[in-house]
């Protein structure tokens, strides 16, 4: 291949461009949580720093950046000062395959708007987000702190099951598209007139729980349930280096929000998607509604119990990615022009069944006590919330 | 030298120095991360080879997983990890002369032939995932599902070791 | 009512057995008192356990008195055993006059609820129990030199060490041979006890030196509730034993009211439970007038009643919301504690104080309500049913919750019992007993309300129970408010309560009065009288006994979260990790009330 400056320039840019985007993002994220997660607990949240707060993780930055940096006794100081550099590391560079629109003409050059297109995109970033566990294990191991081994033990665990059913939700919509490339997927879904979402709904849903795990983000957030754990992984950890920890978990809530957008939700497509600029902006559309989505569920749901969550990964989520497997691959097998009809026709079937059951469970659960509460009120059932 | 030979060399020397420190190192939980540092040089020497496909699986699976386990057992044992242990035993002189006879077999076998290094002019252009399921699935349809199975078979047969101590210690 | 002055000896005993139990058949026998001799304790315990005439299952409390230098009483010492027999309510109090330095054996192998009294009874007063499965202190440090309950503990003046200071003051000589074996404080506290630290407690040394992993949860920890230490030994996740270490918040407060008068001892009684600070103004008051011999008008009564339910209220929703947070939910936390914040407003409206209103007075109330108050309990009895419905259905059907509160922290109804568990907590495992119907005072036998129980003794069921009492107590509120009596909010005897500001201006008896009861306060007649309530936590009570005076000779608190907290270990050994924080929080401990 001949050596073209003009495109290292090109490159860089827009590894330099794609990398300070992802890190504004980050604040923005912040804020928004804070803020949705205020609004669902009736509180107002921050609103001093700037205009509705928006400075809000600004300044938090520049406070942790000038606390002290601790290192615990016994700790052992160079795992612990890499640890959250391998946290970070991972998260950001997985963004570089992910497509954020088309093919751009910019001074009459061909610039694809993304990074890299590489044909294994997939797997890149599933092996990239499989190393974010170790900045977490690291952490929790070499903090000398029994509640952050804890953290890190579970981490572990948790992760290594996640990855599975994360992995094999994402096959589905590969056969379905044929490529690994997450552009090529794009474009899958713009042939097809459909996003993926609907023929493998289930492995949408399935990838959603799962990305909720890898990100360890509330109701899977384990490694650091600040209840059971104090802090979990990052306890000890203070200053910049808790800042880098912070800030890896809601890039890798970007990512897992991304590669969702993408490969389920079409990513940068949209109306009047041919026109270049506002590819990035359904992206972002999109990609934010993910990720108030995450929001939404923090602000709403208990914590998992830690074999509750084990059981959930390998006896629930992982028959059912597989069962998505088998089935999209027998359609594709059988009938390989006209796979995403069937699949979409299969999996509204699958909806509506699963609506029709959560009905019925629920219209049954109510009817029966939950525990067998022996003395009913004098003003009938216990269970008032019924009417 | 080429940008290739350079890196080349560079990763070549991080796995095989990183794989030395495997089972040199006294502390087993840096052991662990240098054996993923290892895998992660392979991973490298996968790509350089254009073989992007079994890089990342080589991630995915031996640095993403399988190292991951090994650092959740090192940490569900109990005073190991901060322990220091000595790697090498009383067979050490004896085993070293071995396993050198062992290179030094390997590398002249390897160095009687020339291997023809002709990646795939269109590698770059549609990847190497085809070519290999196509090969995985055709002509070694039956090694491949050999392999599955005797993986499997190893899978049964330490769940049934591990179980085995379970009735005394709890329950 | 005292069956006999008479002292049981072993001589006497079959006697006196007999009568105490032909007592007990009759009506009047519903509660009664025996005299006992220390060396007959534990075979008077055992055959009033297992009797089937008596079955007194439930040991209450271990009152211990010291009556140094008061005439009359033949021993220093003075031991108080209460049980219950809790399938017809019966109550017992057995006495034991201990002379000075004689060891007492422990009925911790009848009633295991003893254990913890009879430590504490050695802690602050030097008691030795002979036979105690575990003798250690469990309050006070274990570096505590002397038991400061006892009478002649000096008190003011004395420098306390604190580990800023331990090089400036030097503790007496006597202090460091009893405690520390001759060495200083700080060669003491450097030396350390490997064991005591890490493992917290002796039950968990076998495990320490099995090299399991074990764990300090707390002092400091998001989720004990305040300062409890839990040493937790554990296997990967699995708890293999757990120990609690308590009395970080220890203040001396039942100390500190000896030196009080009545009426303001009552101020302490609200730091204790300061989750639900007017049921223990309740509970202490009602001890008090027992004494006095005094009734308070029904227009107070129903005020107190109103007031209580409205604490208890408060304090559910307060587990509610900790037990939610602890679980993960953290806006139900928020939520409940937007609830909670408007029945502090009506604290606040009426006694001027959100959290230690001190309220409820001897004698009645401290000031009537004003006016405006009935309408906003009604406003807030409108409030709070959509919102309860509310938290239904974000939680009682919730899967993530079912499966993390049901089958978990269970504790059976016999094992409860045998631990001292009372309230929410007991109701939870299937036991129907609440003092409200039991025992009732204040009035509550006129109001019309339901004890909700489970079954299953988990954590769920002790949610459900907590959710539903709350219901019920705002029917109780709403009876209370509908009939609430007009006519005067106190005695009117103003050798008790302070007469009326108005009257200060033209009635010099009045001043006379109201200087008396402020500066020297009011005699209250010898003798001591205990009555249970029904706080938010459990069984709540206030053993007071005075020798005349204005001041209560002792004070003996049954705090429900010190017996409650005694069965934690054995609710959440086996679980996982993650279920001790929600056994913590479903047994709604407050550490305030546990260490006092």
């Amino acid at each position: 291949m001949p050596f073209d400056v003009t495109e290292l320039v090109i490159a860089i840019v827009k590894a330099l461009v794609v990398f300070v985007a992802l890190l504004s993002i980050v604040p923005v994220l912040i804020w928004m949580e804070r803020k949705v997660i205020a609004d669902i607990q009736i509180r107002i949240g921050p609103n001093r720093a700037g205009p509705f707060g928006l400075l809000q993780p600004l300044a938090d930055a520049i406070k942790l950046i000038f606390k002290e940096n601790i290192i615990t006794q016994g700790a052992d100081k160079v795992v612990y000062f890499f640890a959250p550099a391998v946290s970070m590391v991972p998260a950001i560079i997985t963004f570089a395959v992910v497509p954020f629109g088309d093919t751009a003409h910019i001074l009459g050059r061909k610039v694809l708007l993304q990074v890299a297109d590489v044909n294994i995109g997939i797997l890149y970033i599933l092996a990239l987000s499989s190393l974010g566990v170790y900045g977490i294990v690291l952490a929790g191991w070499s903090s000398n702190n029994k509640y952050s081994l804890l953290g890190g033990v579970r981490s572990s665990a948790q992760m290594i099951s996640y990855e599975l059913p994360l992995g094999l939700a994402l096959v589905g919509p590969v056969l379905l598209s044929g490529s690994l490339s997450l552009r090529e997927m794009i474009n899958a879904q713009g042939r097809a007139g459909v996003w993926f979402i609907v023929p493998q709904f289930l492995a949408f849903a399935v990838y959603l729980i799962s990305g909720f795990a890898e990100t360890n983000r509330a109701p899977f957030d384990l490694p650091e349930a600040e209840q059971e754990l104090t802090a979990g992984y990052h306890t000890e950890y203070s200053s910049f280096r808790f800042a880098l920890f912070y800030m890896a978990e809601y890039v890798n809530m970007v990512t897992v929000g991304a590669v969702a957008t993408t490969i389920f939700l079409g990513g940068w497509r949209g109306p009047f998607g041919n026109i270049v600029i506002l590819q990035p902006v359904w992206f972002l559309v999109k990609l934010f509604a993910i990720l108030y989505f995450f929001i939404w569920v923090r602000g709403t749901l208990p914590r998992l119990r830690y074999d509750k969550l084990m059981k959930l990964g390998w006896k629930v989520l992982l028959p059912l990615a597989l069962l998505n497997l088998m089935v999209t691959a027998t359609v594709k097998a059988l009938a390989p022009q006209s796979a995403i009809p069937i699949m979409s026709v299969l999996s509204l079937v699958l909806v509506a069944i699963g609506v029709i059951a959560l009905t019925i469970i629920s219209a049954r659960s109510t009817r029966t006590p939950a525990s067998g509460l022996r003395e009913p009120s004098a003003e009938g059932a216990f269970y008032t919330w019924e009417s | 030298m080429t940008g290739q030979g350079v890196a080349f060399a560079v990763l070549a020397a991080i796995t095989i120095i990183s794989a030395l420190l495997v089972v040199t190192i006294k502390n087993i939980v840096r052991s662990a991360l240098f054996l993923a540092l290892s895998f992660v040089g392979v991973a490298g020497l996968y790509i350089l080879l254009n073989a992007e496909f079994l890089a990342a699986v080589q991630v995915l699976i031996y640095v993403g997983a399988i190292t991951v386990l090994m650092l959740f057992a090192i940490m569900l044992t109990q005073q190991i990890m901060s322990a220091k242990i000595s790697q090498t035993t009383e067979w050490f002189w004896l085993a070293l002369p071995m396993a050198l006879a062992m290179l030094a077999t390997l590398i002249f076998f390897f160095a009687m032939r020339t291997y023809p290094v002709n990646p795939a002019p269109d590698a770059l252009a549609v990847g190497t995932t085809m070519p290999l399921a196509e090969a995985l699935l055709k002509p070694y349809l039956l090694p491949f599902e050999l392999a599955s199975f005797i993986l499997l078979a190893a899978l049964v047969g330490a769940i049934v070791i591990a179980r085995e101590e379970k009735p005394g210690a709890t329950d | 009512m005292t069956v006999t002055d008479e002292l049981i000896t072993s001589e006497s005993f079959d006697r006196l057995l007999a009568e105490a139990k032909a007592l007990s058949r009759r009506e009047e026998g519903r509660e009664i008192t025996l005299k006992c001799e220390p060396a007959e304790i534990v075979r008077l315990a055992g055959v009033f356990r297992d009797d089937p005439e008596l079955r007194f299952s439930f040991l209450s409390d271990i009152v211990y008195v010291d009556h140094y230098g008061q005439p009359g009483n033949g021993a220093r010492f003075e031991l108080i055993y209460r049980a219950y027999n809790l399938d017809d309510y019966r109550r017992i109090h057995i006495r034991v006059p201990v002379p000075d330095g004689q060891s007492v054996d422990s009925v911790a192998g009848i009633w295991p609820a003893a254990n913890w009294y009879e430590r504490e009874a050695f802690d602050l007063m030097g008691f030795r129990f002979a036979n105690h499965p575990d003798p250690r202190r469990i309050l006070l440090p274990s570096a505590f030199a002397g038991h400061p309950l006892r009478k002649d503990f000096p008190i003011g003046g004395e420098e306390v060490q604190f580990s800023v200071n331990w090089g400036e003051i030097e503790p007496q000589e006597t202090m460091l041979d009893q405690c520390f074996e001759g060495m200083t404080w700080k060669e003491y506290v450097e030396r350390g006890d490997d064991i005591e630290t890490e493992a917290g407690a002796s039950p968990l040394r076998k495990w320490a030196e099995e090299d399991r992993m074990i764990i300090n949860m707390g002092p400091q920890h998001p989720s004990t509730h305040g300062v409890l230490r839990l040493a937790l030994a554990l296997e990967g996740e699995t708890v293999l034993d757990a120990a609690c270490d308590i009395g970080f918040l220890h203040t001396g407060i039942e100390k500190s009211a000896e030196q009080l008068m009545f009426q303001q001892a009552l101020t302490l009684t609200d730091r204790m439970d300061y989750a639900g600070p007017l049921g223990d103004n309740l509970a202490y008051v009602l001890s008090v007038e027992k004494l006095l011999g005094i009734e308070v008008p029904p227009r107070a009564q129903a005020l107190r009643v109103m007031l209580a339910e409205l604490t208890r209220i408060a304090s559910h929703l307060l587990f509610l919301g900790t037990h939610a947070l602890e679980l993960g939910a953290v806006s139900v936390f928020l939520y409940c504690f937007q609830d909670r914040e408007q029945i502090l407003d009506i604290f606040e409206l009426a006694s001027g104080v959100r959290l230690m209103t001190s309220y409820i007075n001897i004698g009645g109330l401290r000031d009537d309500i004003p006016e405006g108050f009935s309408a906003k309990v009604r406003e807030f009895l409108e409030y709070l049913p959509p919102k309860l419905v509310e938290y239904h259905a974000l939680l009682t059907r919730n899967p993530i919750w079912l499966e993390r509160t049901r089958g978990v922290g269970v504790i059976s109804v016999e094992d409860g019992i045998r631990m001292g568990v009372s309230g929410a907590n007991i109701r939870g495992s299937g036991l129907k007993w609440d003092v409200r119907k039991a025992w009732p005072y204040s009035g509550y036998e006129n109001y019309d309300f339901e004890i909700p129980t489970g079954s299953n003794g988990d954590v769920y069921d002790r949610y459900l129970v907590r959710m539903e009492e709350m219901r019920q107590s705002l029917r109780i509120v709403r009876q209370a408010l509908d009939n609430l009596p007009g006519g005067d909010y106190r005695i009117s005897d103003y050798k008790i309560v302070l007469p009326p500001r108005d009257r200060l201006a033209v009635s010099m008896e009045a001043v006379i009065h109201h200087f008396l009861v402020a500066s020297r306060g009011f005699d209250v007649p010898a003798g001591d009288a205990y009555v249970s309530t029904e706080s938010a936590r459990g069984e709540m009570g206030f053993h007071v006994v005075s020798h005349g005076g204005p001041k209560p000779w002792r004070m003996k608190m049954r705090p429900p979260s010190f017996a409650t907290l005694q069965a934690l270990p054995k609710m959440v050994t086996g679980g996982m990790l993650a279920d001790v924080v929600a056994t913590v929080g479903s047994i709604d401990i407050i550490l305030g009330e546990v260490d006092r």
